[in-house]
């Protein structure tokens, strides 16, 4: 409940914020700064599909890991989880490889950004995998892998207004507010599956 | 299963070669070179009076010689001829001298020129940052963009030219 109360208040303000870019208007602060970028009709069609995209899967997964609904009723999950999936495989991910070439900051930004579209993929593909083949707690990991991905768009903003206020240099605080967002949310990650893993096995001891 | 894979996997491919080459193309224009420069910021900035410079009063004084009324004009003489006669000259009267009517003495003058009142101490002024939700966005966090109707400006008052008075 603790986790689950600001998290869920973030991706809520962060599709809440997302929403003004489906005005079409060129005045945000993000479009202005790139309005080389948006001439081309392809990054700017990549860009509308992927925030439309990452608003809806942060949606989705909210519904995901409520154990609540799952027990209540599964087709909601199964639902959601296929829309999920499909968003981030065909929409996603691939508008998120190619807009990662024009990425903001050095040649290290941009592939952390290939590499954070790469992994999104290939986590939610074998999320996908495992469960077709009834492995729930593969799947279980493999989903929490791939909405650590996705949640770096929410932590990226935390830390970003962190050192904004801190006083912190632009690109500074732009460079070290995505790295510690990709790589904060895979030891994260990785930290709850170990625990989870843990009293898992504990579970057989007693 | 295996159409998701192989749709999937058929956009990662084309996106990412569509992507590179795309990259390719545009990376050498100088727009897109210049797309992610950091303008730098004009911070405004308070301009201190307390701080008192003491080396800042200059006094300039100069000395101007007199001049003198004795003039003393050298014309080269044309070389003479034996033909020529010479005429007698005449003592000049005693009125018909040219004297001065007054002597001007050029009094010494000190210039002395005062600081404006700001001492060009600048300081920067620390804004405050204020949180608000619609910094919770991907978007940069920069000044250009967080607030772009409050253009910065110098706060520096007219910067007054060094007066000079004469004493």
């Amino acid at each position: 409940m603790l986790f689950w109360v600001p998290v869920t208040g973030l991706s809520l303000l962060l599709v809440y914020n997302t929403l003004p870019y489906f005005s079409f208007n060129k005045d945000l602060s993000f479009i202005e700064e790139r309005s080389f970028l948006f001439k081309s009709d392809f990054y700017n069609s990549c860009f509308y599909i992927h925030i439309f995209a990452g608003s809806l899967c942060i949606l989705m997964a909210l519904i995901q890991f409520s154990r609540y609904i799952l027990k209540k009723s599964k087709a909601i999950h199964r639902i959601s989880g296929k829309i999920y999936v499909s968003v981030v495989l065909f929409l996603g991910a691939p508008t998120g490889l190619y807009m990662s070439f024009f990425a903001k900051g050095s040649f290290w930004e941009r592939a952390l950004f290939l590499f954070m579209a790469c992994f999104w993929f290939i986590t939610t593909l074998y999320g996908l995998t495992t469960i077709h083949k009834r492995n729930i707690i593969a799947h279980k990991v493999w989903m929490m892998r791939s909405y650590a991905m996705a949640m770096t768009a929410v932590t990226f903003r935390l830390y970003h207004i962190i050192f904004y206020l801190l006083d912190w240099g632009h690109l500074e605080n732009y460079e070290l507010s995505l790295w510690l967002s990709v790589i904060g949310n895979m030891l994260f990650a990785e930290w709850i599956i170990y625990r989870q893993g843990k009293n898992y096995l504990k579970s057989f001891a007693t | 299963m295996k159409s998701i894979l192989y749709v999937g996997a058929t956009l990662m491919i084309g996106a990412s070669i569509y992507g590179f080459v795309d990259y390719k193309q545009t990376r050498n224009k100088k727009e897109f070179k210049e797309m992610y420069q950091e303008e730098k910021a004009i911070t405004p900035v308070e301009i201190i009076n307390d701080k008192k410079t003491a080396s800042l009063e200059q006094n300039v004084t100069g000395e101007k010689q007199p001049i003198s009324d004795n003039k003393t004009v050298i014309t080269k003489k044309p070389a003479n001829s034996k033909e020529e006669t010479f005429s007698t000259i005449k003592p000049i009267a005693a009125e018909e001298k040219m004297v001065p009517a007054e002597t001007k003495v050029i009094e010494k003058t000190s210039v002395a020129i005062q600081p404006s009142n700001d001492s060009g101490v600048e300081k920067k002024i620390k804004k405050k940052r204020k949180l608000s939700t619609k910094l919770f966005s991907r978007g940069a966090l920069d000044e250009r963009y967080v607030n772009p109707k409050e253009k910065v400006e110098l706060i520096k008052e007219d910067l007054k030219k060094p007066e000079i008075k004469e004493q």
